[in-house]
């Protein structure tokens, strides 16, 4: 402990002492956030900034038995992986937690005890910072491991077809390479928080059997709990959101647009609630009356009738409007269901994968109980096969630093005929329709741990976002405006009409005048014969993309997956190979550097 | 002529300034057009773009909206087409017709200068839209601008056997005066945007800074001045004798645009300065431009129209300086009767031979709307009819020299699409009235014209019948600012917009626009608009004497003053 600095600064714990003699826990934890939210803003200078990440092997560098992988988009795992070494710290444990994409691969081998904790992202793929690896493990490089113990922890969502599937493929790889499980992998869905506390517990008494304590590194429970505090926002969660109030709520889309886009501004003073540009907001939505009404109606089931949801106990109408999911339909849903109403094409269903996602696609749970009734059905039983209603998240629209106590989201209303009936998603529709100025939206912050701005200001940045893919790049401009940060600022935007959703046209022309912005390229896809995309634009500015590329810029990606994640990176593989005249092989190597140095982000859905 | 050059202040204004670093009408027009981020152009641009025919505007209605959703004001372009005289094929019309749905609102705009007005154009959709209407030898050059604007000619083919003479003039005289400069055929037609050829380009006539406002001729053949002439800078009338066209008696310096708040400028009639055999009409109007061209104020772009130049030197003055650049003095002007400033309804011609039918366009907008299909009726009838579309001055339409076969097709398609007004059914009031195209579209409008008057003359109306006087044609018209498109200063009813809802009433111009208006009252809602005319409609409809218009009547009852002079307007 002696030898070891527990603090990055040049701060000896007695001056901490005295800085914050007096001060609540909550306050303390609210300083925490606040030095937090000033360190991934940038402004303290960023040689000071040390990410917890690397504070870790710091602290426990004195034993190599216990490492703790972790890969994760939202932040949630790293949070795990920080709960776990606390943990064991506390057990007299030395852990050494690696985010993946920072984990020398070779280092597997010698690797004796590892937890790994990891997401699954889309159809079944590894979270960015998960792939190579993923990739690793799968491939013939991938090292023998007779010596390793491990166990998996999968993130996962249960909507997805594939839930949990990079965990899953963990799994089976480590024990193909010969490694022996401490536990079973356990799979926890959404609502992740108390599994995996418990799997902390659980895996840590297993590992008392094999790992000594060494006294040495005993760390002090204050040294994790600082691990952990470095996420000032634990305190606002699903279960315990902060209620927000609504400042605004504006449609972006001009008269005419087939797109509903809603600019919603949401108060945040006293929440203590901090956030960095990147970040997502959690918004806790309600069902729809109407929708909640149709399902009673369809499960011929009375809105009174009690239900117990855990030590809880609500009318099933009110069960239903705000705890459980309702608009949209998954497999283990329907497999619960499938137990309850014994229909032959229910179960057909669920042997084929192959017919089961066209299925779900665009049915929810009024379809569900109207095509396949049963009579033995009741209130509780309903209950307990529906699925809690999770939060959706929006990727924040703001700087604090331009918006002192507030949080933008920009937010498309999702809506849609489907198998009969209007369809509205759940939270943007509550958003857009069910909430006005004065009203309140429970939320939590979702850290996003890899879409931030670089560390150094003076770095340029390329932003690409198609429809609410521009959120981010507004925090990001406003945030590096309000920063002076020298780094030159590009966007390329795409949306289908110039006239109506070119969503907060006004600022980027102002932001373009005054130099927030170097650069703005749009893209409106139906405005002409020929549709034109973001990526044409790349395409057409290649030159320009591949000398800021060159000169070190960063490259961010937000918008939906399919439709933009795939081909920006097709495109940006054409600039490399256009501009830099490489291989086919080495475009692939130069865009694959350009993900592994965090340089290539994505934040897609 | 030195004192006149010499007291005009040095300063340029700004647009000056445009004109002369834009190589000909060029500015950053290809610039402006290829920049994605704003449907706008470069302010600079937004100068010259007139010359090319076109304004931006912005839809006034959604501006606090689009304000409030990020987004900036949603700009449009007019584009205003020139027809000289107002004569147009029907190959014409269905060009026009489809481009308003293509590009436009879906209605075409029938202008007091008898020009077709496309409202609503993305910039984006400019170059597609000219090249549309320039196949049909149709063209938006000097539309607008401070350059010579369409030429106007009153059109009554069935009227004159010298009417067809006096048209190819007004045709003449328009491609005479049309700039030379190649810009407008290297932006908008050939495509190849970044060649610049204005090396070549020359304007003889205009000289590289065109004139110092816009400029404007109309011709008229009495007894009819449907062309309203003496609003013009030049108005020519015909002078006919026995069937055969003799000339023109020559009118300088009429202009109906003022400003508020400022009694220096004044609407004004043209002054009658002699006549000039038909062969040197051309050179006459050329040397009007040029004296304008050389003397008008390009300081104050308020005090730059003819009219004010002329004031300044004194008439004497500018005709001696004419006759100076003629080589030839002017001979006296010859007599000369005009009757009506309106158009006559209805079909007309030789049921054996071909027909004419003048048809009413409220407010001049060919449209379609539920019962009144106006627009598809005209495409149908453009299918077929070998005749013309003649835009008339008064922003109505002639179906002209219908075959004999098509007669009662035609009468049929007008009647099935509601667009056939039964005789008695509106009001003379109502047929006659004119109004500007205002909000909103028009930067310039203060409040309400085309959109509002069919509600205000509903009530009007009402006025009108109770007194027994449907069938008393009197001039109403409306603008939604001081500038006078819609020829305000010239109505027996002139209702000029000073903002939203209130406008300012003007009494007393004649039938013929030989005589302006007089401001009676100012700043009146629809309320007391109708306070205020109802009264006076009641005692012309008691007191009047025979054939005794309305502006005749409240001159000679000493409601207003009689206003010829335009320097007398402000008295």
């Amino acid at each position: 402990m002696a030898t070891v600095p527990l603090l990055p600064l040049t701060l000896d714990e007695a001056a901490l002492q005295q800085l914050t003699a007096g001060l609540t826990p909550q306050q303390l934890v609210w300083l925490s956030g606040y030095f937090y939210g000033h360190a991934t803003s940038g402004v303290v200078a960023a040689g000071a900034v040390v990410p917890a990440a690397a504070v870790a092997p710091a602290i426990l560098a004195a034993t190599q038995k216990l490492t703790i992988l972790y890969g994760s988009h939202t932040g949630n795992g790293k949070k795990i992986a920080a709960q776990a070494a606390a943990a064991a710290a506390s057990r007299g444990l030395t852990a050494e937690v690696h985010d993946m994409n920072d984990y020398p691969t070779r280092q597997l081998a010698q690797a004796q005890n590892l937890l790994v904790i990891v997401s699954t992202h889309g159809e079944g793929e590894p979270p960015i910072s998960a792939e190579e690896l993923h990739q690793f493990i799968s491939g013939p490089r991938a090292p023998k491991l007779p010596k390793l113990r491990f166990t998996v922890l999968a993130l996962g969502d249960k909507s997805y077809l594939h839930y949990c599937q990079t965990g899953k493929d963990f799994d089976q790889r480590l024990a193909e390479l010969g490694g022996n499980r401490l536990l079973d992998r356990v799979d926890v869905d959404v609502a992740f928080q108390a599994p995996a506390a418990k799997w902390i517990e659980d895996v840590l008494d297993v590992l008392a059997g094999f790992v000594s304590t060494s006294p040495a590194s005993v760390t002090s429970a204050p040294e994790a709990d600082s691990l952990l505090h470095s996420f000032p926002d634990l305190h606002f969660t699903h279960e315990n959101p902060w209620p927000a109030k609504v400042l605004e709520s504006i449609q972006l889309n001009g008269r005419g647009s087939d797109k509903e886009t809603y600019h919603i501004e949401l108060d945040l003073t006293a929440a203590g609630l901090h956030y960095a540009p990147g970040d997502a907001l959690a918004v806790v939505p309600i069902n729809h009356n109407p929708l909640v009404e149709e399902v009673l109606r369809a499960a011929r089931l009375s809105d009174t009738a009690p239900v117990q949801l855990g030590a809880e106990s609500l009318p099933l109408a009110a069960a239903l409007a705000s705890r459980r999911e309702l608009t949209v339909l998954t497999r283990d849903v329907l497999e619960r269901y499938a137990a309850l109403a014994p229909h032959a094409e229910l179960h057909g269903l669920l042997a084929d994968a192959s017919r089961l996602q066209p299925y779900l696609y665009g049915r929810d749970v009024a379809d569900l109980l109207t095509y396949f009734p049963t009579d033995q059905l009741t209130a509780q039983a309903l209950a307990d096969t529906l699925r809690p209603l999770p939060s959706r998240a929006y990727s924040i629209a703001s700087s604090r630093l331009a918006h002192p106590d507030e949080v933008h989201l920009t937010v498309g209303a999702v809506r849609y005929e489907a198998h009969g009936r209007r369809k509205h998603g759940v939270c943007s529709s509550f958003l857009a329709d069910r909430v006005a100025a004065g009203d309140e939206v429970r939320v939590y912050v979702q850290h996003n741990e890899y879409f931030k701005l670089p560390a150094e200001t003076s770095t340029d940045i390329i932003m690409v976002g198609a429809g609410t893919g521009i959120a981010p790049f507004r925090a990001f401009v406003e945030e590096r405006v309000e920063l002076g940060s020298a780094g030159r600022n590009w966007l390329l935007f795409g949306n289908p009409h110039f006239t109506t959703d070119f969503l907060y046209q006004a600022e980027w022309q102002q932001h373009l005048k005054r130099g927030g912005l170097a650069k703005l390229d749009v893209a409106f896809s139906r405005d002409q014969a020929a549709k034109v995309y973001v990526q044409n634009r790349l395409l057409e500015n290649s030159r320009d993309v591949f000398g800021w590329l060159e000169n070190g810029a960063q490259f961010y990606v937000c918008g939906n997956k399919n439709r933009l994640g795939h081909a920006v990176q097709t495109a940006l593989a054409q600039v490399v190979k256009k501009e830099a005249g490489l291989s086919p092989g080495d475009t692939t190597t130069y865009v694959k550097n350009l993900r592994k140095q965090r340089r290539y982000l994505e934040d897609v859905y | 002529m030195a004192d006149i050059l010499a007291s005009a202040p040095a300063a340029h204004s700004e647009v000056e300034h445009v004109k002369i670093a834009s190589r000909y009408l060029r500015g950053t027009i290809v610039e402006s057009l290829a920049n994605r981020l704003t449907g706008a152009l470069n302010p600079d641009d937004t100068h010259l773009i007139k010359f090319h025919g076109s304004y931006q505007q912005t839809d006034r209605d959604l501006e606090s909206e689009r304000k409030r959703q990020k987004l900036e004001p949603l700009f449009s372009f007019m584009i205003r087409v020139r027809v000289p005289g107002g004569v147009a094929s029907a190959p014409q019309w269905q060009r026009m017709d489809a481009l308003a749905d293509a590009y436009g609102n879906s209605t075409l705009k029938l202008t007091t200068r008898q020009t077709f007005q496309l409202h609503g154009v993305l910039k984006r959709n400019l170059p597609a839209a000219i090249q549309v209407f320039n196949e049909v030898q149709l063209d938006s050059i000097a539309g607008c601008g401070d350059v010579n604007r369409n030429v106007m000619c009153n059109t009554n083919p069935h009227e004159s056997a010298v009417h067809g003479e006096v048209v190819a003039l007004a045709q003449a005289i328009s491609a005479h005066l049309t700039p030379r400069t190649t810009a407008y055929r290297e932006i908008w037609l050939d495509g190849n945007l970044l060649e610049t050829t204005e090396a070549v380009d020359d304007e003889p006539i205009y000289g590289h800074t065109y004139l110092p406002r816009k400029f404007k001729i109309a011709l008229a053949l009495p007894p009819y001045n449907d062309s309203d002439i003496f609003s013009n800078d030049v108005g020519l009338i015909a002078i006919e004798q026995n069937g055969q066209l003799l000339g023109f008696n020559v009118a300088v310096g009429g202009g109906l645009g003022m400003t508020f708040g400022l009694p220096e400028t004044y609407p004004r009639l043209a002054d009658i300065i002699g006549f000039v055999p038909t062969a040197e009409v051309l050179d006459v109007c050329e040397k009007i431009v040029t004296i304008q061209r050389d003397w008008g104020n390009r300081a104050n772009r308020k005090l730059s129209r003819l009219k004010y130049t002329i004031d300044r030197a004194g008439l004497p003055a500018f005709v001696a300086e004419l006759h100076q650049r003629l080589g030839h003095e002017l001979a006296p002007a010859r007599p000369y009767r005009f009757h009506s400033s309106s158009d006559a309804f209805g079909w007309t011609g030789d049921p054996a031979g071909p027909s004419h039918l003048v048809l009413f366009v409220e407010g001049g907008r060919v449209l379609d709307r539920p019962g009144y299909r106006l627009k598809s009726a005209l495409r149908e009838i453009s299918s077929f009819h070998t005749g013309e579309f003649r835009l008339t001055g008064n922003q109505n339409l002639i179906l002209a020299n219908i075959e004999p076969s098509h007669r009662a097709r035609i009468q049929a398609i007008l009647e099935e699409n509601g667009a056939a007004p039964k005789a008695g059914q509106l009001t003379a009031l109502r047929r006659e009235a004119l109004a500007c195209v205002a909000l909103n579209t028009c930067s310039q409008a203060f409040a309400e014209a085309e959109r509002y008057l069919p509600q205000l003359l509903d009530k009007l109306d009402t006025v009108i019948q109770a007194h027994g006087l449907a069938e008393a044609g009197i001039l109403l018209r409306m603008t939604g600012c001081p500038n006078g498109c819609a020829r305000p200063y010239l109505g027996e009813i002139g209702l000029v917009g000073r903002a939203p809802g209130r406008y300012n009433l003007y009494l007393g111009a004649n039938h013929t626009g030989e005589r302006l208006n007089k401001l009676y009252r100012e700043m009146l809602d629809e309320d007391g608009i109708l306070r205020e005319l109802t009264p006076l409609l009641a005692a012309y409809a008691a007191e009047r004497q025979s054939q005794e218009g309305f502006g005749d009547f409240v001159v000679r009852t000493g409601v207003v003053q009689a206003t010829v002079q335009g320097l007398d307007f402000h008295t």
